[in-house]
């Protein structure tokens, strides 16, 4: 799991800043960078695994914005850059980590995020494979047994996989990683309030860049 | 009826048990205390986690039916306000831990992995009881419950301990008893005296 590469968007408003922490994050994943509210949403599809905001992004409070991330419905991790260990206007479901401004601590949080973020992905994929497997007999031949074999390898495969992000998670983070939020695709009175109008107040129009050597 | 020492000791290796068991008077949660107790080898310590049932009632049955020394118990009673605080206060002994919304099982499973490391950190070889999955599913979807017991279970893995989950067959169809079955290393079939490895042990 943890060899896997990961996609991870970086937003800030200072783009020298931003492509700084970008470039020490390429060794170990692909990087998008965004350097304003609109490009950050637009640069959030299912493939993100993590998402890194510097509080300064928007020119108005954080939790409106991060509201609009969850919002998106693509499951990620998010990662607040602050200097203080608490983000008092944004929602705690809606941030994962808080980081210091700091090369190797942004490493070291993306890095345990994206652990994070394979293990929810994972553990979904597991279940669904077990509800197919749960359809198979065992007696089965032809290609049903076929499907069965691939099906059970598939599921070795999946146990191995989540068995090393689980070796990477500490107990406490690793039930939130599985389990928290409940359902981040539920919309929810804050993330109403999280429109485009509160998301919109970018700083520049730069769009975001991808390194796509994933 | 239950799962007899003999039986219990064909799935000492595994580490999460799905306990198959009508829950029909006490008859589940005897089940469970007696995959417990067969359990061969050293067990420190019984954390019970009550969905179905109250933590009185887990402990009032583990005085009962234990012989020799009991083992110390640590009940984490998953309340969701159906049960009053009276009956956990009036429980004859062991800690008594509250829990108190069902559908909360990243609160729940950091709670039981909190006792569960306490235990570990004085090298206490845990034993756990889930009473009951079927209850559990009461709350919460498939989906939700699975990723629960997977990770609990690896928890439970990480200190050596055994976790059983007792699932109600009569309340679920065979699909879901199934998907379950295949989250666990192995099943116990109570009422038929069957058990058995899979998961490749």
């Amino acid at each position: 799991m943890t060899s896997a590469r990961y996609l991870v968007v970086v937003a800030g408003a200072e783009p020298a800043t931003t492509d700084a922490l970008a470039t020490a994050l390429r060794d170990d994943g692909t990087v998008r960078t965004a350097y304003s509210t609109d490009a950050l949403l637009e640069s959030l599809d299912a493939e993100v695994d993590v998402v890194v905001v510097d509080s300064d992004l928007p020119d108005g409070p954080l939790g409106p914005l991060l509201a609009a991330v969850r919002e998106h419905d693509h499951d990620c991790q998010v990662g607040v850059l602050a200097e203080h260990a608490a983000v008092p206007e944004a929602r705690s479901d809606d941030v994962d980590a808080v980081v210091r401004r700091d090369e190797s601590a942004v490493r070291e949080s993306v890095e345990w995020l994206a652990t994070r973020a394979r293990y929810r992905q994972r553990l979904d994929e597991y279940y669904e494979l077990a509800e197919e497997r749960a359809t198979l007999s065992d007696e089965s031949d032809g290609e049903e047994r076929k499907r069965l074999d691939r099906v059970e390898r598939q599921l070795d495969a999946l146990r191995r996989d989540l068995a090393a992000g689980f070796r990477r998670l500490d107990d406490e983070s690793v039930f939130d990683a599985a389990l928290s939020p409940r359902d981040r695709s539920l919309e929810s009175d804050d993330a109403d309030d999280a429109d485009s109008d509160d998301a919109d107040d970018a700083g520049s129009e730069d769009a975001g860049s991808e390194d796509d050597d994933r | 009826m239950g799962t007899g020492t003999d039986r219990a000791s064909e799935i000492d290796g595994a580490t999460t048990v799905l306990l198959l068991a009508p829950n029909v008077q006490d008859r589940s949660m005897d089940a469970c205390a007696r995959a417990l107790r067969g359990r061969s080898g050293r067990l420190d310590r019984v954390v019970a986690v009550t969905v179905t049932g109250s933590a009185a009632d887990w402990l009032s049955m583990w005085d009962r039916t234990s012989t020799g020394e009991p083992k110390p118990v640590t009940c984490v009673d998953v309340d969701g306000d159906t049960r009053s605080a009276a009956s956990v206060s009036s429980a004859p002994s062991g800690a008594v831990e509250r829990v108190s919304d069902p559908t909360d099982l990243e609160s729940l499973g950091r709670r039981i992995s909190d006792v569960v490391q306490r235990a570990d950190e004085t090298d206490d070889r845990v034993g756990i009881a889930i009473h009951s999955l079927t209850g559990m599913l009461q709350h919460v979807d498939d989906q939700t419950a699975f990723k629960f017991v997977y990770t609990l279970g690896e928890v439970i893995r990480r200190v050596e301990g055994t976790a059983f989950f007792h699932l109600d067959p009569a309340a679920h169809d065979q699909e879901t008893i199934e998907t379950f079955r295949i989250v666990c290393d192995a099943v116990v079939h109570a009422d038929r005296g069957r058990s058995g490895f899979h998961r490749g042990q």
